[in-house]
């Protein structure tokens, strides 16, 4: 683990983290940056846009959250 | 009948679930704490399951099914709240659950007394959260009868009573929860719910891929069809009604009674994390790839253009792609959801009349044997009429469902700003209520006006303007009151559990630095 990762505070990394997760979300929920994903075109991956940003968006919660858990058990945080 | 197959599979599945209780769920409780939160002794995976089982309710390949083939896109709410839950989940479980432990705590009310230090606050909690499940469980049992009358091809006798319908379905599968949630308390209940998750998430995941190809020739095509067809469908009509049932749906997930009893039963915090690292993936693909197949419904077989249509196109699907035994599967998926919701809402109402509303008023401590007694009382009498309630014409019972879901919000700041925040306080939660549930019931009557408002201030749901007074009252009261005096004792109270637990995984995570200490 890197040394700066561990003299961190954990209120930080759960603050950062946190941040992480409410920009992901603001996405699909504040209503300007929905609209900014919100439509068809450029199609990827065989999905329309928003589709795929959904998808995508929710992937990379997953995955912060998979993050999170991680670097908690590595700092032995976990009882 | 057509054929014998989906009754047998789903007899087969219930023959399953038994012995599945009679083996591994103790059917005899003298505890409360056995009763209520099975003794607080459960695994990551059981509660994973456990919580996807009573997240995915029934009406999730009904009603929301239907959001998808009639609306496409705007369905896919239901994966972000979802997902949205889960985040919260992961950040309001540990100290919750320490608390729980340290208190001896079962329920959401229980929290709301201790954190408040007002018994007529958690009494409040308590009766909302039972209003609010109400209509809920009367749901599940219409849900119940109508799984039972697909798999039989509605051949099952139908007796009229008066303004009731008699359901064979709803009385065979009610006695069968009633059973063992009675019997069993949250124990059987989890077990059964563990079981019920993992054949619910392996039936949807492999049934809808195979239907979604056999039907469609895949997701790709669907989306491209879509586009031929209908592709207004492909994008959310109304940003501020989309982020409003989210944000609603996401803010009262933890505000039910059973979802947040979910977290004291976890054998301990780190438990609970270990959830995070597989629920949120499993529900995020789970409910994606199902609300991506019911975006085919609008051009299938001519296109599904009615609610009652879109609502049984689950089972339609299924049923075209794989016949009798897929149709069983499907039923078996639908009743499985909704027993898992229904078993875990019953058995937390029956904790929360006896131990938060029976005990409190009366103002008396009962034996642990009386409060059983109670509990397990209130549970079988509420389910009888719940049972003939779903059995009834009840046209408004929607309605009073969604009207009560929008008070939901109104309970957030208390709950869950209330777990992180030492000002809040009694005062700003009790007219952070008031002040919620009085908009919310008002603006849900006054839709116009909602549609009046200008820019992105129109067109939410009406709890949301709810859970926006509540909050600006919560945070103005909260600041000008301050905390409570045993506030600051109650959050040590985490801190002092977690440095207590956590010393021996820091030990093996940094072995030289322990040595050196």
């Amino acid at each position: 683990m890197k040394p700066w990762l561990k003299s961190m505070k954990k209120t930080t990394i759960r603050r950062a983290f946190l941040a992480y997760f409410v920009f992901m979300f603001a996405w699909l929920v504040v209503p300007p940056m929905f609209e900014v994903i919100n439509r068809v075109e450029p199609w990827v991956v065989g999905m329309p846009f928003v589709v795929f940003m959904i998808a995508a968006i929710s992937f990379l919660v997953c995955l912060g959250l998979v993050l999170l858990f991680e670097i908690e058990r590595m700092r032995g945080e976990l009882q | 009948m057509t054929s014998w197959w989906p009754l047998i599979i789903t007899l087969a599945y219930f023959v399953i679930v038994f012995f599945v209780v009679r083996k591994w769920a103790a059917l005899k409780h003298d505890s409360m704490e056995d009763f209520a939160v099975a003794g607080r002794q459960f695994k990551w995976y059981m509660i994973m399951f456990t919580v996807l089982a009573t997240w995915f309710v029934g009406a999730i390949y009904t009603a929301f099914f239907s959001y998808g083939v009639l609306y496409g896109t705007l369905a896919q709410y239901a994966t972000i709240y979802t997902l949205a839950g889960l985040v919260v989940y992961y950040y309001i479980s540990p100290r919750i659950w320490i608390w729980g432990k340290v208190h001896n705590l079962y329920n959401m009310p229980d929290y709301i007394e201790l954190r408040y230090s007002d018994k007529w606050l958690g009494v409040v909690f308590a009766l909302a959260g039972l209003l609010i499940g109400a209509p809920w469980q009367v749901i599940a049992f219409k849900t119940f009868g109508y799984a039972f009358n697909e798999v039989t091809y509605n051949t099952l006798p139908v007796w009229t009573v008066g303004p009731f319908t008699i359901s064979v379905g709803i009385l065979l599968i009610g006695a069968f929860v009633l059973w063992y949630v009675v019997s069993g308390g949250m124990k059987s209940v989890v077990i059964t719910d563990f079981v019920q998750g993992v054949i619910s998430v392996v039936i949807v995941l492999v049934g809808v891929i195979f239907v979604a190809q056999k039907l469609f020739g895949g997701f790709g095509e669907i989306f491209r069809e879509v586009e031929r067809v209908a592709p207004e469908l492909l994008v959310v009509d109304g940003s501020t009604y989309w982020a409003g049932i989210i944000l609603a749906s996401a803010i009262g997930a933890y505000c039910w009674l059973e979802i947040f009893n979910r977290i004291f039963i976890a054998e301990s915090v780190r438990e609970l994390k270990l959830v995070a690292r597989g629920a949120p993936i499993i529900a995020t693909t789970v409910s994606f790839l199902l609300f991506a197949l019911a975006m085919g419904g609008i051009y299938y077989k001519g296109g599904i253009t009615d609610t009652a249509g879109a609502e049984s196109a689950f089972l339609v699907f299924f049923s075209d792609a794989g016949g009798p035994m897929l149709l069983a599967f499907a039923a078996i998926v639908i009743v499985a959801a909704e027993m898992s919701s229904v078993d875990s809402q019953l058995t937390a109402l029956g904790v929360v009349i006896g131990k938060n509303v029976v005990e409190k008023i009366r103002n008396r401590a009962y034996s642990a044997k009386a409060l059983l007694g109670i509990s397990r009382w209130s549970i079988i009498v509420w389910s009888v009429v719940a049972m003939f309630l779903a059995m009834g014409d009840l046209p408004l019972l929607i309605t009073i469902a969604i009207k009560t879901y929008e008070l939901l919000t109104s309970l957030f700041p208390a709950i869950i700003i209330g777990a992180f925040w030492k000002r809040a306080n009694r005062i700003s939660v009790w007219a952070g209520i008031v002040v919620g549930f009085t908009v919310s019931i008002w603006m849900s009557y006054t839709p116009d006006f909602i549609a009046g408002l200008p820019g992105y201030l129109g067109g939410w749901p009406a709890g949301m303007y709810g859970f926006a007074a509540n909050l600006i009252v919560f945070v103005i009261l909260s600041y000008a009151f301050g905390k409570q005096p045993h506030v600051d004792a109650l959050f040590a109270e985490v801190d002092t559990y977690e440095d207590a637990n956590t010393i021996r995984d820091r030990a093996a995570a940094n072995p030289a630095t322990s040595m050196a200490e």
